[in-house]
């Protein structure tokens, strides 16, 4: 394949300052473009290049991807190896600092999300390194004084007839050459990574307890800070006992932020912080959420659904004309959901005479480093962020509230502050997965299909909340899954309605689908079951036969070896299929109760088409991590809200799924030869649909309300 | 008061499903339990010492005074394990371990247990297949396989979910399980030809 170069405007290469390296940096030219957020690249003098490349053949490449446990940054390097020649296991990555270079194309801003990473970066990742790989040809060629065609590049070596040079011997060259006008990326036949299930290059930090979290930044003389927020929300401080907390050893400061929503504890350490917060013991009063309750919010978006919504165009429908035999309504409700990463919020912040260095396990640097200028009163461009290892993500990092709070409380010191949230804070401040409330209102004929399908429903947004946007926008994050799956659903029809009652909320792994799967497929669960038809077969009349979608879908069957959804006594079984992120996911899952009479969940099938992948064993970890937490979450967690307040506070009250919870988890990979599509959060949709089949299954009652448990 | 950290504790044994003992009575909030003093406790083999207050965890006492940051703070109330250190020997949670209770007891962390160069048995198993992820967790799982392998060199997968009860948020408990067998194997080999 032979492709335009990317933009020769604004690249920049270049020797490293006194170390012979080459050194590539350059604006792929479709982030160049006018970018959504401002500019907040820092002016901070660390490299932020692509990749540098050492005499001694160091290979440096920063990954534009924060990596939160997704395998994004080992996967990228699958594809930056490849490309260059290079040796991957040799390479090291570095993390992303703050810069307009890294934005992720999907989004023009620099956030990791939306399982982007691989699918955005495919070329764009490939044509650097084959930039690199080019001149690296170039100066061989020229000091060998042979035809560039004559030398390869492989595993870190140049190679020339039988000899053999290290990548190093030929960079101070290179940096000499032009940027090639255009670049020949390699043919899939020749791909010695890509493709491949490669280890993942953090492993090995991870297993030593070495690899930096936001949580272990230290630096000299620094401060930790611990916070107490308003429990409800927006609710402002009325009074504390500042004196008690002063006289803790150690408490340096308490200090007052966000307009007096949150007080900070700043000490020599997390414990001395901690006492202190509550030796302080503020009382809070107002906020947003006053006398809110988990019902009256449930209500409140039933009350909506019989207001003015947005009419949203379903992708596949048609009009049949057969009489209607039966009307069916149903009501579905998904709860808020907390992300629960194991690591806390935190934050690192130093605020000094020349503008603000930030570091946080963040996914979005753009965000980070507009809310820290902010804060700090500064331009973006002196604000660097550091971006660490992620201890989870799931969405919860796309907020930069805990970053804007560290900022802030760094403005009152000289020295690095480290905000660290406890536990409890995570567990009630959080941005939540939305609560969503669905009623589907749909008309079968006589063979119980469908002849109109109505679907409403109300929730509030994670994009609008992120961009902060007015309380009536609508936009997919609420819908999606309703309007685009690969049903031809006969009169379809879809209207969707904002409620924002002020609970914070956001992206949570797999955003709107978390809720709309299971609202869509245990529909088609009910109707099945009503018309006496195999769920299975239920979904392969409304499905095109030549579909990925029914490709999916009849795979895992066979795999599961699907002979019905009541296999025997105390048991069965659950079928979803559904696309998100540009991936289709079918799966299987397997229930019976246990002598406790509770749920066991025994055995999950996947099968996944995601396109071509960069690493099909990170694929593979990122199905069985996205079913667990959505089989997880469907069983039993839910956030409640009492007296405007979260309910839950830590892990004996939000429970997560442990060991001995896990079921054998099988997947399969379609062999594809598609765009890639994502796979960090495509698992997670349907464990939580086929769960509630197999619930439906096995007890005879279909659940329409989650957590199904408890 | 159901949320206090201090009811939790004191009611863990009622969360069956999280089969945890943990020690735990501090002169918390009271002026003795405030005032700084000097322990000494020996961690990895080193001896060290530090001058905190009676009711500091373990677990802080390791990060942040003698910065050993690869035990880490998850709960703070012995439900998640990402705290677990070996406490002679034991898997323990650090983060309700206050360091006034620790005496003359040997602390181990994950930078004790192995080195870059020659990681344990049950690290190298997990770096062999990958098991992290966001890896946050990993340090206590690993630690919490050791304590389970010294006692139980063949574990069965009922062992493993019996004791195994540390909890991951990306869900690698799959490849957790998968890596504490592949050790088992390899310290036997070692076992058998040294």
């Amino acid at each position: 394949m032979n492709i335009e170069n990317i933009s020769r405007r604004g690249f920049l290469k270049g020797i490293g300052a006194g170390s012979g390296s080459l050194v590539l940096s350059f604006s792929l030219p479709l982030v160049a473009k006018r970018s959504l957020a401002a500019d907040t690249s820092t002016t901070h003098p660390e490299i932020t290049a692509w990749l540098e490349i050492t005499p001694q053949s160091q290979i440096m490449f920063t990954a534009p991807a924060s990596e939160m446990g997704q395998g994004s940054q080992s996967a990228l390097a699958s594809l930056f190896a490849d490309e260059l020649g290079a040796d991957y296991q040799q390479l090291i990555i570095k993390q992303p600092v703050n810069n307009s270079r890294y934005n992720n194309p999907a989004f023009n801003m620099q956030i990791t999300g939306g399982s982007t990473a691989v699918r955005a970066w495919w070329k764009p990742m490939r044509e650097v390194a084959a930039t690199a790989r080019h001149m690296l040809l170039l100066a061989a060629a020229k000091k060998q004084n042979v035809a560039i065609d004559k030398i390869s590049i492989d595993q870190g070596l140049v190679k020339h007839n039988n000899t053999q040079q290290p990548m190093g011997d030929f960079v101070a060259l290179a940096a000499t050459m032009d940027v090639p006008k255009s670049i020949t990326l390699k043919d899939k036949k020749d791909y010695r990574y890509i493709g491949k299930p490669m280890p993942r290059l953090d492993a090995k930090a991870k297993s030593l307890g070495t690899a930096e979290f936001g949580m272990d930044v230290v630096l000299p003389d620094m401060l930790v800070a611990t916070i107490i927020q308003s429990p409800i929300f927006g609710g402002t401080v009325d009074s504390m006992d500042e004196a008690a907390a002063k006289a803790v050893p150690g408490v340096k400061s308490v200090v007052t932020i966000e307009e007096g929503r949150s007080v900070a504890v700043v000490a020599n350490s997390y414990w001395q912080a901690l006492t202190g917060a509550k030796a302080l013991n503020p009382r809070f009063s107002g906020g947003d959420t006053n006398g809110l309750d988990t019902n009256a919010l449930i209500d409140l978006h039933r009350q909506a659904l019989g207001e003015n919504g947005k009419v949203i165009k379903v992708e596949h429908t048609k009009k049949v004309n057969k009489p209607v035999a039966k009307q069916h309504q149903f009501e579905f409700i998904a709860p808020y959901l907390a992300h629960a990463t194991m690591e806390p919020m935190n934050t690192t912040a130093w605020v000094h005479d020349n503008g603000v260095e930030v570091w946080s396990p963040t996914q979005n640097q753009t965000g980070a480093a507009m809310v820290a200028a902010n804060a700090a009163l500064v331009q973006p461009d002196n604000v660097t962020v550091h971006t660490t290892f992620l201890g989870g993500g799931f969405g919860r990092r796309g907020s930069v509230d805990y970053v804007a709070q560290a900022v802030e409380i760094a403005t009152h010191f000289d020295v690095p502050v480290k905000l660290i949230w406890s536990r409890e804070q995570d567990m009630q401040h959080d941005h939540y997965r939305p609560l969503a409330v669905a009623q589907f209102s749909v008309a079968t004929a006589e063979d119980g299909l469908p002849v109109t399908f109505d679907m409403k429903i109300a929730a509030d947004s994670a994009i609008a909340s992120l961009m902060q946007l007015p309380d009536d926008a609508v936009d997919p994050s609420i819908y999606e899954g309703l309007h685009d799956q690969g049903y031809t659903l006969p009169g379809a029809s879809l209207t969707a309605y904002r409620v924002a009652p002020k609970v914070p909320v956001s992206f949570w792994r797999s955003v709107g689908h978390s809720s709309t799967a299971f609202f869509l497929e245990s529909t088609l669960n009910q109707l099945a079951h009503q018309a006496g038809m195999d769920p299975l077969a239920y979904r392969q009349a409304l499905l095109p036969e030549q579909s990925r979608f029914a490709a999916v879908l009849e795979k895992v069957a066979k795999r599961a070896n699907w002979q019905g959804a009541k296999p025997g006594a105390h048991q069965g079984r659950g079928i979803a299929v559904v696309k998100s992120f540009g991936s289709y996911v079918a799966e299987v899952v397997d229930v019976s109760l246990d002598n406790n009479k509770q749920i066991r969940i025994n055995k999950v099938y996947c099968v996944v088409d995601c396109g071509m992948t960069a690493n099909p064993e990170i694929v593979t970890r990122q199905m069985q991590g996205g079913i667990i937490m959505g089989l997880g979450a469907a069983l039993w967690s839910r956030i409640d809200i009492k007296d405007g307040a979260v309910s839950q506070s830590n892990f004996h009250n939000y429970r997560l799924l442990s060991m001995a919870h896990i079921p054998e988890i099988v997947v399969e990979l379609v062999d594809s030869e598609e765009a890639p599509g994502g796979y960090g959060e495509p698992g997670t949709p349907p464990a939580m649909a086929a769960l509630a089949g197999a619930i439906g299954a096995l007890t005879g009652t279909h659940p329409v309300q989650m957590p199904f448990g408890m | 008061l159901t949320n206090s950290p201090a009811f939790i504790i004191g009611n863990l044994h009622k969360f069956a499903y999280y089969p945890i003992i943990i020690p735990i009575t501090t002169k918390q909030n009271t002026k003795e339990g405030l005032m700084l003093q000097h322990y000494t406790l020996n961690v990895n083999g080193t001896t060290h010492s530090v001058e905190v207050a009676p009711d500091t965890p373990l677990l802080w006492v390791l990060r942040d005074s003698l910065h050993l940051n690869g035990t880490k703070f998850g709960c703070g109330i012995a439900m998640c394990g990402a705290c677990t250190v070996l406490i002679d020997g034991k898997a323990m949670r650090s983060c309700v371990m206050p360091i006034s209770q620790l005496g003359d007891k040997k602390v181990t962390t994950i930078e004790g247990i192995g080195t870059a160069d020659t990681p344990h048995p049950v690290q190298q198993a997990w770096i062999d297949l990958s098991v992290p992820q966001c890896g946050y967790c990993q340090s206590g799982q690993i630690l919490a396989a050791v304590d389970l392998l010294n006692h139980t060199p063949t574990p069965s997968d009922t062992d493993i979910n019996q004791k195994m009860n540390n909890l991951c948020r990306c869900g690698s408990y799959p490849e957790i399980r998968r890596a504490i067998h592949h050790a088992a194997s390899t310290i036997k080999k070692e076992n058998t030809t040294s």
